[in-house]
């Protein structure tokens, strides 16, 4: 076992793959999210390496992808710290112009300050509201292409909208 | 004399009490090495605030990938890292070799590493020149370009091409090494070897470029980490951590290299490190050619599928070639998922790869130095004056199509 903690365990569900080199941690609670990024950190998993999101069209999994610098046992090791959460249409905020309401999930720059930009490329492409975030405006995107969340599987390329549009 | 159109006190005057900074652009018109925008705040000419404007060169490579059948996603990857493109084919062939559950053999990891090696010496040949060109200093630039050819050159002689190669296929490589290779190969080493002398005297000893670089852009070992910052610019800080010695992969675990570290981290640092690591690679590329094990380039469970005309080719005068198989077109990786991890010539390279068993990639993710380099440029200027901008911008070898993939 990689990770021997008895805080992670309590409050998530983890999952080591040595042929991977994935320590998968899922966390159930939302509420959870931060103490368990939190005792990652203090265990030595000290950056960022990936923020994503994988769309299964009824739920969203975010993943963050972080590692270790300092403490050698770990710089081999990817913790995949992963959370679902329910696309719902009458949840997270639907304003005029998105294509589809925003997931709510908690920002972690707090706890990894190199996922800031990580989350802000994430929060463009699939719509997640990463709550606390400092900055999320869109970085890779243009303005007009701003909530159309082209990663996610919904989205359809429409070749009139890529045109672009002097207003 | 002509009337001045306006008066220059009234000018001043518009900056209302109290406010003292000014918002300054730099670029996106190409301020050096590509296409982005630094919005940088200054007080007087200290730097206050720095704000990155990237996207410009955005391709949509993960949206492209996942709409595509796995192997073509390998000239997409090559042509976002173009300075790094053995390194960039090289992490997703490992990330899909993970999820197919293929073991390339042993000859293959040796030309993988040799193919990496060669690149990584252009990639950072190529970042010291457009260094040079950032401090002014133009004949740096030009040797260093000169000096990438003869290893471009190489690498046509190997891979068949100069620049994009897609070299590196799962389960092994295209081409054999050809015959004279080896010669050809010690001849460009002995010469790098002296011509990295005479970079240190022009280059690195030159009061100039060290009045410009000691002292600037100053990164601590624990500001590195946090920040998350890759590849020399983490090492330049003092913090030991290359991919190649933590997770292992082709024929790395075998070889007998060192990693080079600095203490200081500044920009001079960032520079030292470039050229020692292009020290070290021409140690890996001796010990490739004298070590290269004999055998199969590609894996068995790829070859045995080979029609018998492809078969005989992969035979023909003693030399290996694979002819690319249609069957690659109908790759259906078992519901699965799988990271790579790769230390590219600017960092590291990180691969996340999901299958649902079908032909296309349900999702493609990837991560490049670049990117995660960017921190860097926001937080490490402020504090030091505008004139210091382009030292810490050049030393971080940032490569703006590389971030915005």
């Amino acid at each position: 076992m990689i990770i021997n903690n008895e805080n992670i365990a309590k409050m998530a569900q983890v999952h080591e793959d040595e042929k991977s080199g994935i320590a998968d941690v899922y966390v159930t609670d939302v509420n959870n999210l931060k103490n368990v990024a939190s005792a990652l950190n203090e265990m030595g998993f000290d950056h960022c390496v990936s923020v994503t999101c994988v769309d299964y069209k009824t739920k969203m999994s975010v993943i963050w992808h972080v590692s270790s610098y300092s403490k050698d046992e770990y710089k081999g090791v990817i913790v995949q710290l992963r959370i679902d959460v329910n696309v719902d249409p009458n949840h997270g905020i639907w304003r005029q112009g998105f294509r589809a309401p925003m997931v709510d999930v908690p920002s972690l720059v707090d706890v990894w300050r190199s996922a800031e930009f990580l989350e802000r490329e994430t929060h463009e492409m699939f719509g997640i509201n990463f709550v606390g975030h400092p900055d999320l405006r869109p970085i890779l995107l243009s303005e007009d292409f701003y909530g159309k969340w082209p990663l996610r599987k919904d989205f359809v390329f429409n070749k009139t909208e890529a045109k672009y549009q002097i207003e | 004399m002509s009337e001045r159109l306006y008066d220059i006190s009234e000018v001043a005057n518009i900056q209302p009490e109290g406010e003292r900074e000014i918002e300054l652009q730099v670029g996106p018109a190409h301020p050096g090495s590509g296409h982005m925008r630094l919005k940088v705040w200054v007080d007087g000419d200290i730097i206050t605030k720095v704000d990155a404007d990237i996207g410009f060169v955005h391709r949509t490579s993960e949206w492209l990938s996942e709409r595509r059948q796995y192997i073509k996603a390998i000239p997409i990857v090559e042509r976002i890292m173009l300075p790094d493109t053995v390194h960039a084919n090289l992490a997703y062939v490992l990330a899909l070799e993970k999820l197919l559950k293929i073991e390339p053999p042993p000859r293959a990891n040796y030309l993988r590493t040799l193919a990496a090696e060669l690149n990584r010496i252009t990639s950072h040949l190529y970042g010291i020149g457009i260094f040079g060109i950032f401090l002014g200093s133009s004949t740096v630039y030009m040797w260093a370009f000169g000096d990438r050819e003869p290893f471009i050159d190489l690498m046509e002689m190997l891979t068949g091409a100069r620049i994009t190669n897609s070299y590196i296929i799962p389960g092994g490589v295209r081409w054999d090494m050809p015959k004279g290779f080896r010669e050809r190969a010690e001849t460009t080493l002995q010469y790098m070897e002296k011509r990295l002398e005479d970079y240190n005297d022009i280059w690195a000893k030159n009061p100039v470029v060290e009045a410009r670089t000691v002292n600037v852009g100053v990164v601590d070992k624990n500001r590195a980490i946090k920040l998350g910052v890759v590849g020399p610019n983490l090492r330049a800080s003092g913090v030991d951590y290359d991919t190649r010695k933590a997770s292992p992969y082709a024929a790395y675990k075998d070889i007998d290299f060192d990693v080079p570290k600095m203490d200081h981290g500044d920009a001079y640092d960032r520079l030292l490190i470039r050229i020692e690591e292009i020290r070290q690679s021409i140690r890996i590329i001796r010990q490739v050619l004298k070590d290269m094990p004999d055998g199969k380039i590609i894996a068995d469970s790829i070859y045995s599928q080979l029609n018998p005309v492809m078969k005989k080719v992969y035979e023909t005068d003693g030399w290996h070639r694979v002819m690319f198989p249609a069957f690659f077109n109908q790759i259906r990786p078992p519901p699965s998922e799988s990271v790579a991890r790769v230390e590219a010539g600017r960092g590291e390279i990180f691969f996340y790869l999901k299958s649902n068993g079908d032909k296309y990639p349900y999702r493609f993710r990837w991560v490049t130095p670049s990117f995660r380099n960017l921190p860097f440029l926001t937080d490490v200027a402020v504090g030091y004056r505008l004139a210091d901008l382009p030292a810490i911008y050049g030393s971080v070898d940032y490569f703006p199509p590389e971030a915005d993939r």
